[in-house]
């Protein structure tokens, strides 16, 4: 049989076909089954690396997350106990003065009027004088009720710092609830102001209950006292008490004045 | 996932590439014997070929999670097969088989083909062993052409993709493979 050329100059048919029927190697079995089963393995060995990572991702970031934030509790936690154990210095409302909303500068008479059990804490918030209305038994419940009304945060105030005092009194929320006596609300207060200015003046943006009696004399803060123990408001009374021990501490208080 | 008899290589390397192993053995099943004399028209050494047979298919599989179609799979996997006999060349760049040496002559002898195969006359079969010889006598980058498109069945166009070189460089190559054989052949014809 004899090759016929007639071919093309890049393909040869008849060369073709001698080369097909010649070659004819074919690697061996064993390095078949080598390599299926390599690709078997790779195949059902799950998601590739990439895919790996996709799967991690999720556990690794809710991880980072309670890591982060059980940090944070322990920090405030600690920074709670400092300053339960210093001296909470007292920041002057005259400086924050400009930024609060005009004052009253004597009580409403429904003021002195016992406390309504109607009255909601929220329409206490909203009310300009919610800050001498019947309070709650604690006085940190009443600072954590300021900041997070929001209403305290002055008309010149960006949206953000509003934010940034609710989600601070979040995170304050259980540490504050946790503490029995008022000056641990005054430690968080303060280490609210310290941490954030803009926290800080909205938090003391809100009138205390003895706004006015700021520059009395004490009689008036004892008359103030007395008035308000007759008036049944015991727990504004006792509040009352503490800043006017803490305001004159060589001040004696008269017999008649229930120390709390 | 079961693919279709007449599925695609594309196809097939894409269901791989997601995880269905069927589509690899049918992939491999198409392609073993030409990448393996591919390999050993190259090398022209049994042992050796198989050693870059196995490192071509597994570096398939190893890149299956990059795959995407850009081109015939053919080409793809001819272009791996290409680039690692390469890496072997230059690991032993001492040796006389460097890819711009016209006239180097091979390593090993011309391997023969092993099964025997009843229905080609004996007529045929020297031929085909003459082809061979002329083959292996061919000059690195032609045999490679010429063997691409024999075995991988590639176009001038893919031969050139798979080798790297210009479209012309290719045509090139192979219009001198072809005419060497059909020169070597004439007795034949």
């Amino acid at each position: 049989m004899a090759l016929n050329s007639g071919n093309d100059r890049e393909h040869d048919e008849l060369l073709a076909k001698r080369y097909r029927e010649a070659a004819n190697e074919a690697p061996p079995v064993r390095l078949d089954a080598a390599i299926r089963a390599a690709a078997r393995r790779e195949a059902g060995a799950g998601p590739r690396p990439l895919s790996r990572l996709r799967a991690w991702r999720v556990p690794v970031s809710l991880a980072a997350v309670l890591v982060l934030s059980a940090t944070l509790v322990l920090m405030m936690r600690e920074e709670g106990t400092d300053q339960l154990e210093t001296a909470v210095e007292p920041v002057s409302p005259r400086a924050v003065a400009p930024e609060r909303p005009a004052e009253p500068q004597a009580l409403p008479a429904e003021a002195l009027t016992p406390a309504s059990p109607s009255r909601a804490p929220q329409s206490r918030a909203q009310s300009p004088a919610a800050d001498i209305a019947p309070p709650a038994p604690l006085v940190a419940p009443q600072v954590e009720q300021k900041i997070l009304a929001g209403n305290a945060v002055p008309p010149e105030s960006s949206p953000e710092p509003r934010l940034e005092v609710a989600a601070m009194a979040e995170m304050a929320r259980p540490m504050m609830s946790a503490a029995p006596a008022p000056a641990a609300a005054d430690s968080a207060a303060g280490r609210m102001a310290r941490s954030a200015p803009a926290a800080a003046t909205v938090a003391l943006a809100a009138p205390p209950l003895w706004q006015d009696l700021i520059d009395q004399p004490a009689d008036k803060w004892i008359q103030r006292i007395l008035e308000w123990q007759r008036a049944g408001r015991s727990a504004d009374a006792e509040a009352l008490v503490r800043e006017f021990v803490r305001r004159f501490p060589q001040q004696p208080l008269p017999p008649e004045i229930r120390q709390p | 996932m079961p693919q279709e008899a007449d599925a695609s290589d594309e196809s097939l390397m894409l269901a791989y590439r997601d995880g269905d192993a069927g589509a690899f053995d049918r992939l491999y099943e198409r392609h073993r014997g030409g990448v393996y004399r591919y390999l050993l028209r190259q090398c022209r050494n049994a042992a050796l070929a198989e050693e870059l047979f196995q490192d071509v298919w597994m570096n398939l599989v190893r890149a299956r999670a990059s795959y995407a179609v850009q081109a015939k799979f053919s080409t793809y996997l001819y272009r791996i097969a290409h680039n690692r006999l390469m890496d072997h060349f230059r690991r032993r760049d001492a040796l006389v088989l460097s890819l711009d040496d016209e006239n180097a002559s091979p390593v090993d002898e011309p391997v023969a083909p092993s099964g025997a195969q009843p229905e080609i006359t004996l007529e045929a079969r020297a031929q085909g062993a003459q082809l061979l010889a002329l083959l292996g006598k061919l000059p690195v980058e032609q045999r490679e052409a010429f063997v691409m498109q024999q075995e991988g069945g590639l176009s001038l166009e893919e031969i050139a993709d798979a080798t790297g070189v210009s479209r012309e460089t290719a045509k090139s190559r192979l219009r001198y493979a072809l005419a060497k054989l059909r020169e070597g052949m004439q007795s034949w014809r």
